[in-house]
């Protein structure tokens, strides 16, 4: 049986809860580490950007900065987040091990079996959903993402106690607070936590002991509790400190598959608030909440009007449950104008559907 | 062309081992990730890459790849200037999925010891090697 080291945080300071397995992957690499489950939680709340995204352009800076809240950028993709105390964090970091496949597909339904087995202990009936969610009843319960330290494989994810959906909301750059109302409240559709549903959570320390228990019964290895290394403090101290507190890697330029226009956000696996601006001869804005590549809702705003004006809304409601497909999109919107007779100086039928089809470049 | 379970491997091309591929254009080391990593992978969504002029090692990193919430290093198997980088995957990685020997190749490098680090890749004509190389690959990965 394969022996692991167990190193429980406890509560950490944020830096320490979103990169110290960095040192510990880069002690793993040298072979001076065993292989390593770390358990922990955020001492307190922060918020925290995805490895590739722009900081302005994801985060409201100016409002992190009033609250107090720090900021950093974790070297694993995804997008931005609101974490705190309220959550457990585990950080599987490996190398060499017969437990841990390096596919990315097979690690996540492997280790992620784990987080399921986890909530299942405690009493939610969680299901593992390709590729790295694990969901209630279609929503989602535990964030994970995945990446590679040299030789050492990471995957890191949490069990969600509690979630304060509005800071979660309130940290995002949003276009403007109706964007934001609709994010919090997709948000709450399609995020839960142990709160929610078992109405009281179980304490940290009954979650990590699920965890423990259910990391060594799925994956057949044995935890062996310890302390980091003095070697793994002196990298975190060096190396992974002082990279992460240094303003080119908080304001690291961003790829160009970023730079793209409107504002996406993503939910929760397929969920995605939207907002684009499409420029005809009169300007078209839509805001979508979209699951995979359908309209789960959508608006539509602009300086056009429309004759009848409740028109609008009859066309939005049309576009429900439509696929983000140029055919599907020009027939329902030929189908509105037909139907409505409505009269829209300025905007074409091809307008909208070319508006919808921007969302699309976004989901 | 080489087929392995589904995946080219074309046989002009060379392989690294850590999944870029190596098309010789003159003194020139044209780069790209293979169809059997971009299918691991899955629908790439980032790619990042060190800005073109500077130069790269080969085995060092040439730049980070995001696919879902996977992000991994891309190794240069060569070592040179960066001379040329495409705009149209990095603004589009996906682009990598849908076409990784062609649309989608991601760097064009001046390489200083071409003939020495090409030799150490294993030739896309080679069969044998390409089928050793990717069972251990399985192995490793858990496929």
């Amino acid at each position: 049986m394969e022996s692991w080291r167990l190193i429980d945080l406890g509560y950490s300071e944020p830096l320490v809860a979103q990169t110290f397995y960095e040192a510990v992957a880069e002690a793993v690499h040298r072979g001076t580490s065993p292989s390593t489950l770390i358990l922990l939680q955020p001492g307190g709340p922060y918020a925290c950007l995805g490895y590739h995204q722009d900081l302005e352009k994801e985060l409201d800076v100016e409002f992190c900065r009033e609250a107090g809240l720090p900021i950093v950028r974790r070297s694993q993709g995804g997008g931005a987040t609101y974490l705190d105390r309220d959550q457990v964090f585990y950080q599987i970091v490996s190398k060499g091990s017969r437990v841990v496949p390096r596919d990315v597909g097979r690690m996540f339904e492997r280790l992620l079996s784990v987080t399921v087995e986890t909530y299942r202990s405690l009493g939610v009936p969680a299901e593992y959903k390709p590729l790295n969610d694990v969901v209630v009843d279609g929503r989602k319960i535990s964030g994970n993402g995945a990446g590679l330290h040299e030789t050492a494989s990471i995957m890191v994810g949490n069990v969600i106690l509690d979630l304060d959906y509005d800071s979660m909301a309130r940290v995002l750059r949003v276009p403007d607070e109706k964007f934001r109302d609709k994010m919090a409240s997709s948000m709450r559709e399609w995020v839960t936590t142990l709160r929610r549903e078992l109405g009281e959570p179980p304490s940290v320390e009954e979650v990590k002991q699920a965890y423990s228990a259910a990391f060594q019964e799925a994956l057949g290895v044995e935890l062996v509790e310890a302390e980091p290394s003095e070697e793994e403090w002196r990298i975190f101290e060096e190396e992974t400190r002082p990279r992460h507190t240094s303003r080119e890697w908080l304001y690291m330029e961003p790829p160009e598959s970023q730079r793209r226009e409107g504002r996406s956000v993503k939910i929760a696996h397929d969920v995605k608030v939207v907002e684009v601006d499409h420029k005809a001869r009169k300007l078209i804005r839509v805001r979508a909440e979209t699951r995979g590549d359908e309209i789960v809702s959508v608006q539509l705003r602009g300086d056009f009007f429309a004759i009848p004006k409740e028109s609008v809304a009859t066309l939005e409601e049309m576009l429900r449950g439509k696929r983000l497909d140029e055919k599907e999109l020009a027939e329902t919107i030929e189908r509105f104008y037909r139907d409505t007779g409505v009269q829209i100086p300025g905007i074409e039928p091809p307008d909208f559907a070319e508006a919808l089809l921007k969302v699309k470049s976004l989901t | 062309m080489v087929k392995i379970e589904g995946n080219d491997f074309p046989d002009d091309l060379y392989f690294h081992r850590d999944h870029m591929w190596v098309k010789v254009e003159g003194g020139n080391a044209r780069l790209g990730y293979n169809d059997w990593a971009q299918s691991v992978a899955g629908k790439l969504v980032n790619l990042s890459t060190r800005k073109a002029g500077r130069s790269v090692k080969a085995g060092k990193t040439l730049g980070t790849v995001e696919s879902g919430k996977w992000v991994g290093p891309l190794k240069s198997p060569v070592t040179g200037e960066i001379l040329e980088l495409n705009e149209e995957v990095l603004k589009n990685p996906s682009l990598i999925n849908e076409d990784p020997y062609g649309n989608g190749w991601v760097a064009v490098i001046k390489a200083e010891n071409l003939d020495a680090e090409v030799g150490e890749l294993i030739k896309g004509s080679d069969k044998e090697a390409l089928d050793a190389w990717l069972k251990a690959e399985k192995e490793k990965h858990g496929i």
